[in-house]
């Protein structure tokens, strides 16, 4: 993304997972669209779930994209043990087919002004063997939005996401801070949006 | 930015949906 007009191409992970991710993913999908933005999602990946339904996360992501993109592609990979992908894959006995990923990707970017790509869990967590989801964002060229529970200890958490995605050579675009629950229960959701925006570019240096 | 909570039927609710992610998605359409 560089510049006025470029599709958007982003990569949403988590400094955790249960943070969000997919909420704050289809938000996203669902304010682009209802600004005219042609936008598409994919989950690469997903575990936990055994066959599809309308209770996964790529049904919901679909959902969110309107519906745009064929089924198999925003989500090409499941496998049933609530795992990260490698070890969810290894125990399947069904490795990660990254040629099917990687077609996937360029059927749902083709023509699409935004492709909202979610990781599963966090930056680093294994794909595959010597990839993670970091590298997933290079390989596909895919800019970085952080989503992170909006509690006490997210600074940290968030900083360690941003800069481990800078040293990779991601842009980040965004932290998306979240809260898990209704009303204002942890007293550090009232500063921790400023506080991250004053830390983030001084802890680049 | 910050994305407000939704509960289980909002999050099914394109509109709702939408306003919860209008901050985040102004932000990326924003030119850099």
């Amino acid at each position: 993304v560089s510049g006025p007009g470029a599709p958007l191409r982003l990569a949403i992970t988590g400094t955790d997972t249960g943070v969000g991710k997919t909420l704050v993913s289809c938000a996203l999908l669902a304010a682009l669209r209802a600004r005219g933005v042609d936008a598409r999602a994919m989950k690469p990946v997903e575990t936990g779930i055994t066959g599809r339904h309308a209770g996964t996360d790529g049904a919901r992501l679909h959902r969110a994209a309107g519906g745009a993109g064929d089924a198999d592609d925003v989500c090409p990979a499941t496998y049933a043990d609530p795992l990260a992908p490698l070890v969810a894959a290894e125990r399947a006995g069904r490795p990660l087919d990254l040629a099917r990923l990687d077609a996937a990707v360029a059927r749902l970017a083709a023509g699409a002004e935004a492709l909202v790509v979610e990781g599963a869990g966090g930056l680093l967590v294994p794909f595959a063997d010597a990839l993670d989801f970091a590298g997933l964002a290079v390989r596909w060229a895919l800019d970085v939005v952080v989503v992170a529970a909006d509690r006490l200890g997210v600074l940290n958490h968030a900083l360690l996401t941003v800069r481990e995605a800078e040293r990779r050579g991601l842009r980040v675009r965004a932290v998306a801070l979240h809260p898990l629950q209704a009303g204002a229960a942890d007293p550090s959701a009232a500063s921790n949006a400023a506080v991250l925006a004053g830390c983030w570019a001084p802890c680049r240096s | 930015v910050t994305v407000p909570y939704l509960d289980g039927v909002a999050q099914e609710d394109p509109a709702a949906l939408a306003a919860a992610g209008d901050a985040l998605a102004r932000v990326l359409l924003a030119p850099p």
